[in-house]
């Protein structure tokens, strides 16, 4: 039935995109597709398959969400970077990621969406608040070292590097589409990079449930590893950004330090709405 | 590999002032002459990449010089000041393995960067090939199509595709 929709007047002033990367999440992604569509019925679902076994795309597709499948896993930034890419071809204004596994809440959409108003860029942070999210102590600790890295390389604060609960306005999502980084925990990557290309970043405050299905990504033994991967490639980041700076000075006039302002008055009513 | 082995023994026989038994000599000789014809055997199969043939055919043929002539590595060694001949060639060897594989690290992680891109491009291709077919399959047969909400969704994301 598709083709042959009528053209009709468009319900929602922008077009958003929720994109769900997901991985063997075929249990969870039902209900989460469900408390999608109740929260913002005017949004596309699209769900990124990244090489699932357990038919995660099929179960995508009978709740109404467009699937891309990818041939093999891609890990989350591959899926991501898919995602975007679907969005900027489609003409999407905006994109809201949004993980399939039922730990982020559908109801905050809305939230970022509004915030995405004063911003290029919103991260929903599980630690701007005090918050319920229970994090191990080494990762805890591992997550320290990470926000101080982080302050070092961008010169401002962020709260929640790692957060996979975030919002796209479309000149991100066409930078993200042409260049989303696929290394290991790829968010922080991405913050770092939008930071150095002059978005402005917001970070607004969202409550996260623990995991309703699945595993953890890493398990403690290979936390050490993959947190010297990630801040080998944070330095990486930094340093191509030096060597590249006087011409990214030219022709980008917008700069970082102004993006630190919004956030505050956006949080408050963030915290109202809630 | 084998024309590497074929040198290292080579330098094994050198010790005593490039005077090599006559038997190890040949022994030599025939392993990397071995190597040379495997390598050959490869490059015309079309297993390696001409890039990759040349150089290890190159490989070859100085692993056979030095091994035809013993007394040539010895030489070089003294002029250079390394009074040990295997010692100048372990250090060119090992030299030569590392800048390999760095070059072959370099070159896995471009092809992965490829393979990430082109696996996007398929899942892409492969979800504007469904939404066309739904839409064939919609003007034929409706029982094929999916369910109308989905139907509805896939037109508004087909049929607009400026930024507004």
């Amino acid at each position: 039935m598709g083709g042959v929709a009528p053209p009709r007047p468009r319900r929602c002033p922008i077009r958003v995109l929720v994109i769900m990367p997901a991985y063997n999440e075929a249990t969870t992604l039902p209900a989460v597709l469900g408390s999608v569509h109740r929260a913002v019925p005017d949004c596309d679902v699209l769900v990124v398959d990244d090489g699932s076994t357990d038919g995660t795309a099929e179960v995508a597709r009978a709740h109404g969400a467009e699937v891309l499948q990818l041939p093999f896993n891609l890990g989350i930034g591959g899926a991501l970077r898919a995602g975007f890419r679907y969005a900027v071809e489609q003409g999407y204004d905006a994109g809201v990621q949004l993980d399939a596994d039922g730990q982020h809440d559908p109801a905050l959409i809305p939230v970022l969406l509004d915030a995405l108003e004063d911003a290029d860029f919103v991260v929903g942070s599980r630690f701007a608040q005090q918050s319920s999210y229970e994090v191990g102590r080494a990762r805890r600790g591992a997550m320290h070292v990470l926000r101080f890295a982080m302050r070092l390389l961008s010169g401002r604060t962020f709260t929640d590097t790692s957060s996979g609960f975030r919002a796209f306005g479309r000149p991100v999502l066409e930078y993200f589409a042409r260049s989303y980084p696929s290394e290991y925990m790829e968010s922080v990557e991405a913050l770092l990079a939008a930071n150095y290309e002059g978005f402005r970043i917001a970070e607004v405050p969202v409550r996260m449930y623990q995991r309703a299905g699945g595993r953890p990504t890493t398990v403690r033994l290979g936390l050490i590893y993959h947190y010297a991967r990630v801040l080998l490639t944070l330095l990486t980041r930094a340093s191509r950004r030096r060597a590249t700076s006087r011409a990214a000075q030219q022709r980008a006039p917008r700069s970082a330090q102004p993006a630190a302002v919004p956030p505050p008055a956006k949080v408050s009513t963030v915290e109202e709405a809630r | 590999m084998i024309g590497a082995f074929g040198g290292l023994i080579a330098q094994a026989g050198l010790e005593g002032e490039g005077s090599l038994s006559t038997r190890a000599h040949v022994f030599v000789v025939v392993v990397t002459l071995l190597s040379i014809v495997f390598i050959v055997r490869l490059v015309r199969r079309h297993h390696l990449r001409s890039k990759y043939s040349l150089l290890w055919i190159t490989v070859a043929l100085v692993l056979a010089t030095v091994a035809i002539f013993p007394g040539l590595l010895a030489r070089v060694s003294r002029s250079v000041g390394v009074y040990y001949p295997p010692a100048t060639f372990l250090i060119l060897a090992v030299g030569f393995l590392f800048l390999i594989v760095v070059h072959f690290s370099w070159e896995f992680s471009r092809s992965e960067e490829r393979i990430r891109v082109l696996a996007e491009e398929v899942a892409l291709l492969r979800a504007a090939h469904e939404r066309l077919l739904a839409r064939l399959g919609a003007d034929e047969e409706p029982s094929g199509a999916p369910a109308s909400g989905e139907g509805d969704r896939r037109g508004d994301g087909v049929g607009s595709s400026g930024p507004g």
